[in-house]
């Protein structure tokens, strides 16, 4: 992957027996807990540090937004983040290094 | 590491989600002409649907979005199983008031009456998958019953039934085409555009026929990809903006088969990537012990994340071409 520094191979995934990922390498590891942090600080989510998250998972329990199954990742198409008001934020990161 | 590649692996690789495909059952009331599924009988165990809760369970704490999918088979010839497992499901986001449950399901329609439906919803499953091969005169050709017949009326009649309900869910059209209903599927999208235009619950996405392993491979009239792709710019020209589509072709696709938190639950608990090529070796992955704990063998499982740990978008999009 351009601009990943670190080797990450398959082989350093291991599925735990409760289906919970293990990445055997220390070092990829820490580094994407790192950049992780910088997506969703505290925790890991689709909706979390997003601003309208009530708003958003309201649209999917209503039906409107497509879940994790068929998510699309551009901004601006159809996604995780339709109906939400900063899905642009999200996914262009401006608002949420801070 | 762009935001892009971050926010991808936020998603690959976080233990906040958790999403199961269930086979409840691998026997369908149908035989459709392409399909690739061997119709195995039974219908899974008091055993299996135990250790599934068991296993959503023991994860309930720790996570933050459950995804449960319905295939078969037909998963609506088991509708008990589907609604005491999503029952359960629901029953912890009291536990947890972070979880988002949500569910979806694969069904052909044909016994998704209103009845069912209400109950399938006030149980969290809430999105259904209804595949049309055009209208009936070519549909009931290719998506048949198990005894031949045809199927386009009831499930037509089906989803006429749940436009004039109340009830709030989402139907996904699948409309399939090949080189052998390309000539009617304009009719189909008559139909569909006076039947169910401005009704956001429905939405319609076109999926070119292609072969995956069924005994009738050898006559597909497929298109390739690139016509495939012209076809479907056509059929959404045609629909027009009224109706919803919610595929768009040119963002990249993640399935589910490539994500490390993603696991197909087969109705004798046998644990697969891909619902497609269930039977390959490669997509034997483990079971799913009686206690709820997985037996996962980490050597077949491992190819399914090359996508996952390159971020390459095309093995995302079908990593079971990759393997």
């Amino acid at each position: 992957m351009a601009g990943r520094s670190l080797e990450f191979t398959t082989d350093d995934v291991v599925i735990a027996e409760d289906g919970r990922v293990t990445i055997n390498n220390s070092e990829f590891a820490k580094m994407l807990v790192s950049h992780i942090k910088k997506i969703a600080p505290g925790n890991v989510g689709i909706f979390d540090n997003c601003d309208c998250k009530g708003k958003a998972i309201s649209e999917i329990a209503l039906g409107k937004v497509i879940p994790a199954t068929t998510f699309r990742l551009d901004p601006g198409t159809v996604g995780i983040f339709d109906n939400c008001d900063c899905k642009g934020r999200i996914m262009q990161g401006e608002e949420i290094r801070r | 590491m762009s935001e892009k590649d971050e926010y991808l692996f936020s998603i690959l690789f976080s233990d906040k989600i958790l999403e199961l495909t269930i086979l409840p059952t691998e026997q369908c009331n149908f035989r459709c002409v392409y399909c690739y599924e061997k119709f195995i009988s039974g219908q899974m165990s008091r055993e299996i649907i135990d250790a599934i809760k068991a296993l959503i369970k023991s994860r309930t704490l720790g996570l933050e979005h459950l995804r449960i999918g319905w295939f078969g088979g037909e998963p609506l010839l088991v509708k008990d199983i589907i609604l005491e497992i999503s029952s359960y499901a629901m029953s912890l986001v009291e536990i947890n008031p972070r979880l988002f449950f949500d569910s979806g399901m694969s069904t052909n329609g044909y016994l998704l009456t209103n009845e069912t439906a209400e109950q399938l919803i006030s149980n969290g499953v809430t999105e259904f998958q209804v595949s049309l091969d055009g209208p009936a005169s070519y549909h009931d050709k290719v998506r048949l019953r198990r005894d031949g017949k045809g199927t386009f009326d009831r499930i037509w009649r089906n989803l006429l039934d749940l436009k004039y309900s109340s009830l709030e869910f989402k139907i996904n059209l699948r409309v399939h085409f090949s080189k052998d209903n390309i000539e009617v599927i304009d009719n189909l999208i008559k139909d569909l555009k006076a039947n169910f235009n401005n009704d956001h619950r429905f939405q319609i996405f076109f999926k070119s026929i292609v072969p995956l392993g069924g005994k009738n491979d050898a006559s597909l009239n497929c298109f390739n990809d690139e016509e495939a792709y012209r076809v479907i710019q056509d059929f959404k020209s045609r629909l027009g903006k009224g109706i919803y589509t919610f595929m768009n072709e040119e963002s990249p696709y993640i399935c589910y088969a490539g994500r490390p938190t993603s696991f197909v639950i087969r109705h004798d608990g046998r644990l697969a990537k891909c619902t497609v090529g269930l039977d390959e070796p490669e997509n034997q992955i483990g079971y799913l012990r009686k206690n709820g704990t997985l037996e996962i063998d980490q050597g077949k499982i491992q190819p399914w994340f090359k996508g996952a740990v390159s971020l390459d978008r095309e093995i995302l999009r079908c990593p079971r071409a990759f393997i």
